[in-house]
């Protein structure tokens, strides 16, 4: 079948009444939790997990990409009409958005991230399509040694690149492997860990309690303790959409900058939007000619990090779907609602599951559009999404995030790891342990564990044989090189800094 | 500066689980494959990474860092947890038919302390009783109905039943 076939098909299967509902409805309910502060689209996505079960997999993959672009085009709002990011990849839209809404002209900033929003993602998925195909036959040859190394490069570069402590990170990532080793050896499917010899142990900690646990109830827990809510007051008025032609023009170069940014960082695992928008923001605020201007309401801010983070979402597709490597939070969503329904993703995944990845492009297409036309001609009702009750909210994921670790097992035991999950995230967070490492080295754990040892059993070399492939050898090396330079660059700072 | 205790603790408590964890490798068999390091070796790489990082963090556990959660917020975080536990206790007991409606109520009306600061305590009570009976039928056409879920009886309901 060619390319055009699949995406014909996918479009079918989007043009009918539940297609519809689940792209348009999950990009609308990712656009409005993600405008929320504090809850996310991903806290979306995680609920909807084990009811992603039930559902056709082409089409909760259609809502799932429909929710993570929603959410990255919502976390905007909250950032330019409070002043509070909706989501972290918005963070630094706070700096200028928030300053235009200070000076009663909420629409420009509103306007610029709108249109950043649509040019970062869409040519980012374009980007996606056209590369995932080039990585993906190429990642085909890959053997176990090869792709256990990725999984470890992956893993070290989240360690190396994420911000905060790396020993805390690696501790996340220890224990990370420790609790994905419950459960059946992969290969000779022995019990490990079967804790007071109760044999629900031998499923393992399921991916979905983990994170219904991990995310959604320690979310709102940490919510409701620092009680933030009651502060979040808005008297805004929001005019309609209005293209922002000269400053378009003015910024031509510094959106096409952002986008490549952002597309190459979303590329790197564990990095995502977040880390795109500040270092995008960074890098044209260093380029500007006038830099007093950032920070004070200057519109470039807001295009650069609004379009960085968008294409973000694109760069990351690719390693997720050509080579089954997660990129970020989101990421790891996808791969834990294909795992629920037995798909394995991995260097085969595209030649596979061709019907599943170009339902993710085409969702990821139309989600796009979708933004863009809803932001543009509803712009008014930004103010709105951001009075939705809390009260109700929580309760009502709450209730949904604990049903549905029930269903993941469809036993206790399911509700029981959630619970305990909650424990621990919240224990993670008062240590200051990143849970983004943690969930990466879980996830790939399975994988990393069977790649390591089909390759020392494949090979009469063993762990020499690791090193000796050249492929194998680079990503190990690259990844002990992120993860040094992690460790020694806050030192190397330090000390310029003192000079 | 004021070396961060929390760290030291972490430091001990990574250390306590990677011994934890080795002593418990330890007891899992080898297998017969040629080549193959056997079940132990994945969990034993969790516990070296945690063990080292586990005497670092007590050898150099950095700078003292702002406060987490007050004391106050803990007893927040602890309520609502509370709740949690009321919910799984619930389900156990009651079943989805019972827990749903009643924990959608209780947590609706905690939470509404919070976002309906002009409302009554009456009128914040109706508000969340309309909406935990609303809610609880939603649950149920999605899990029962549409989803075909088996969702959890409850053992009360279920020796009501017998």
């Amino acid at each position: 079948m060619s390319v055009w076939q699949f995406f014909l098909n996918a479009l079918k299967e989007i043009c009918t009444p539940t297609g519809i509902l689940f792209v348009v409805g999950g990009t609308l309910a990712g656009m409005i939790l993600g405008a929320i502060p504090g809850l996310g689209s991903s806290t979306l996505m995680v609920i909807l997990l084990p009811i992603s079960y039930k559902m056709d997999i082409t089409m909760a993959m259609a809502l799932f990409i429909s929710i993570t672009i929603g959410g990255m085009s919502g976390g905007c709002i909250g950032s330019i009409l409070l002043g509070i990011p909706g989501t972290s990849s918005s963070m630094v839209t706070v700096f200028d958005g928030y300053e235009f809404t200070k000076r009663g002209m909420p629409s420009k900033a509103l306007s610029a991230a709108v249109v950043s929003n649509f040019l970062g993602n869409v040519p980012s998925v374009i980007l996606a399509i056209v590369a995932c195909k080039a990585v993906a036959a190429w990642a085909v040859k890959l053997g176990p040694w090869e792709y256990a190394a990725l999984c470890f490069c992956a893993v070290l570069m989240v360690v190396g690149l994420s911000k905060g402590n790396m020993v805390k990170s690696m501790i996340g990532v220890g224990l990370a492997i420790f609790l994905a080793s419950v459960g059946e050896d992969p290969i000779n499917a022995s019990g490990r860990f079967l804790f007071f010899g109760r044999l629900e142990f031998l499923d393992g900690f399921n991916i979905i309690s983990v994170m219904l646990g991990l995310f959604a109830a320690k979310i709102i827990l940490l919510e409701y303790a620092r009680q933030d809510k009651q502060q979040n007051q808005l008297d805004v008025k929001v005019e309609g959409f209005k293209f922002p032609a000269a400053d378009f023009i003015k910024n031509k170069w510094l959106i096409l900058r952002a986008w490549v940014t952002g597309a190459v960082i979303g590329f790197l695992p564990g990095l995502g939007g977040p880390v795109a928008s500040v270092m995008s923001y960074s890098n044209e605020k260093m380029l500007a000619k006038d830099k007093s201007t950032w920070g004070h309401g200057e519109i470039g801010g807001v295009f650069a990090a609004e379009t960085a983070n968008n294409a973000a979402i694109g760069g990351a597709l690719i390693p997720l779907l050509a080579l089954g490597i997660p990129g970020d939070a989101a990421a790891v969503q996808f791969i834990a609602a294909l795992n629920v329904q037995g798909i394995n993703v991995g260097p085969m995944f595209m030649r596979e599951q061709p019907a599943i990845v170009y339902m993710i492009f085409t969702g990821a297409l139309l989600s796009g559009t979708i933004v863009f036309l809803f932001q543009t001609f509803g712009m008014k009702t930004f103010p709105a999404m951001l009075k939705i009750p809390y009260h109700f909210l929580y309760s009502m994921v709450i209730l949904l995030a604990f049903l549905g670790a029930y269903m993941s097992t469809n036993s206790f035991y399911g509700l029981l790891v959630a619970v305990c999950c909650c424990v621990l995230g919240v224990l993670m967070d008062f240590f200051g342990i990143p849970s983004l490492p943690f969930l990466m080295a879980y996830i790939l754990s399975p994988m990393l564990e069977l790649n390591i040892r089909r390759g020392l059993n494949y090979s009469p070399r063993g762990i020499a044989e690791f090193f000796r492939r050249p492929l194998s050898c680079t990503f190990i090396i690259l990844g002990i090189a992120v993860l040094i330079y992690g460790f020694i660059s806050p030192v190397l700072k330090k000390k310029m800094g003192k000079k | 500066m004021e070396k961060s205790t929390k760290n030291r603790i972490l430091g001990f408590i990574s250390l306590g689980i990677a011994l934890w964890v080795t002593y418990m490798s330890m007891g899992l068999k080898a297998t017969a494959y040629q080549g193959d390091p056997g079940p132990r070796m994945f969990p034993l790489i969790g516990a070296v990474i945690m063990a080292v990082c586990g005497i670092v963090m007590i050898v150099a556990p950095g700078q003292k860092e702002k406060v987490f959660l007050t004391k106050e917020q803990w007893k927040s975080c602890a309520k609502l947890f509370s709740m949690y536990l009321l919910l799984v206790l619930l389900l156990y007991l009651g079943g989805f038919l019972a827990a749903v409606p009643v924990m959608l109520f209780i947590i609706t009306y905690m939470l509404s302390g919070l976002s309906l600061t002009d409302k009554t305590k009456k009128q914040r009570l109706v508000t969340s009783l309309i909406f935990g009976i609303v809610g609880g039928i939603v649950l149920y056409l999605m899990y029962v109905k549409l989803l075909d879920a088996k969702m959890p009886e409850g053992i009360l309901m279920s020796m009501l039943r017998k």
